[in-house]
């Protein structure tokens, strides 16, 4: 490898630890003065490679590439920081579309009020979930970016988040269903 | 950011201000714009060039003027975090340290000419990032449960509410004829005066009293029965019976 592409490739590594925010291909060429954009995905490989058994990776999202910690490692580290790429908004119309999916765009609308109009386009934008027509309102549904994101395949992340929830409820006495407080898997129970 | 190359930049943002863009994608494309620092945009000749522009336009949005505020606010918040104020140690004060709240405004001009600003140490920019991470299963665990404890108080909220609210089951057709069949009674009774109360109408001045005899009285104005008027918000509302076309008298002057 020449001292120049060595050179970009470093070039781009700090511009993906400085930023806060995805990077995208024409973004990070701009930056590291690079017209082909085929050079600088075959650099941001060879790096996600490298990074591949490391703490943090590099991975590309639909907004672009970015590092992010180790999913292993996540639980432990994550209240170092308080800075979330998602805010506690989205999260809860990500939470309800992970655990009713698939869920009309009106239900989550219904339980969470017309801010979720605003936190489901940016879940979209960031490829979280996606959005089919069905008749008047929208179906929402989870991506496999989704599953990239918590890094599993969703019916294993839906299990765990029911899972957790019920290990919750029983630990807080916490009664979130008239018949037993417990939520289960079952379609029934899916729909609002 | 100086030279031409920053200026042509800097109206390229202007330019994607009034666009459908919203400011965060507009502040994402300022991080991405090559050779533009966001902490190192001039927000002064931003704002000058911004405020030309919103002279220039013959229709004013202002939803244009409030995402420039955002976007201007979202750089000098940027700006600062990433600013490093020099640290002073006041205990102990240093050699030659001068306290500027003894000095009076004289004093304090003539230091003011005095410093040279190679003296000051320049502003650097930190090279630790701003650590942002990706949420976990059990935050988004915590989501859930917050929406489903937030789901069901709105629910238990709501049964009380509808618990407190009585819903008659009477026909309101039967109420609305007994009514027109009272102002009715009551007009013919009087000699003089063609239209009746609405107080008078109201057999006890308590609330529900009032709203059982209203709520017939406005479907009989709907229909075109009665006429109600009131001079004032809440004064006297005074009824008359409308004649029915097809019951008047065809030879009448009236």
């Amino acid at each position: 490898m020449s001292g120049q592409s060595d050179n970009h490739k470093g070039l781009l590594e700090a511009a993906l630890f400085m930023s806060a925010e995805p990077l995208t291909v024409e973004g990070l060429g701009k930056i590291a003065g690079v017209n082909s954009l085929g050079y600088v995905k075959g650099m941001l490989l060879e790096l996600r490679d490298e990074y591949q058994h490391r703490g943090i990776h590099l991975a590309e999202t639909p907004q672009g590439w970015s590092f992010h910690a180790d999913h292993a490692h996540i639980e432990k580290v994550a209240g170092l920081t308080p800075y979330a790429d998602i805010t506690e908004g989205q999260k809860r119309t990500l939470a309800i579309v992970a655990y009713k999916e698939p869920v009309q765009q009106s239900d989550v609308i219904r339980i969470q009020g017309n801010k979720s109009y605003a936190y489901i386009k940016t879940l979209m934008s960031k490829g979280l979930i996606r959005a089919e027509r069905q008749g008047r309102s929208k179906m929402l549904s989870l991506t496999t970016e989704f599953e990239r994101y918590f890094g599993g395949e969703k019916e294993k992340i839906r299990e765990d988040l029911i899972r957790k929830m019920n290990s919750k409820l029983d630990q807080k006495n916490y009664e979130g269903d008239s018949e037993s407080g417990k939520l289960n898997m079952s379609s029934e129970d899916n729909n609002c | 950011m100086t030279g031409n190359n920053g200026h042509e930049k800097e109206m390229e943002i202007l330019g994607l201000i009034p666009g459908e863009s919203s400011w965060e994608q507009i502040i994402y494309q300022v991080v991405a714009m090559n050779e533009l620092d966001p902490w190192n945009i001039d927000i002064t000749k931003l704002s000058t060039g911004f405020s030309d522009h919103i002279s220039s336009l013959d229709e004013l949005d202002f939803r244009v003027p409030a995402k420039w505020v955002i976007i201007a606010a979202v750089l000098l918040r940027m700006k600062s975090d990433y600013i490093k104020i020099m640290k002073m140690d006041r205990d102990p004060e240093p050699e030659g340290f001068i306290d500027m709240e003894e000095l009076d405004d004289e004093e304090i001009e003539s230091i003011g000419n005095e410093i040279d600003e190679n003296d000051v140490d320049p502003i650097a920019v930190s090279s630790k990032r701003k650590p942002i991470r990706r949420i976990t299963l059990n935050e988004l665990v915590d989501s859930l449960r917050r929406v489903l404890a937030t789901e069901k108080r709105r629910d238990l909220k709501l049964k009380k509410a509808r618990g407190k609210i009585k819903i008659r089951t009477d026909d309101i057709g039967l109420r609305i004829e007994k009514l027109y069949g009272r102002i009715t009674m009551m007009i013919n009774s009087l000699s003089r005066e063609k239209s009746v109360k609405f107080s008078d109408l109201v057999e006890k001045w308590e609330k529900e009293n009032v709203i059982d005899t209203f709520m017939p009285l406005i479907h009989l104005d709907n229909d075109n029965k009665v006429e109600c008027t009131q001079k004032e918000m809440f004064d006297e509302i005074y009824i008359k019976r409308k004649e029915s076309p097809q019951i008047k008298n065809p030879g009448s002057n009236n």
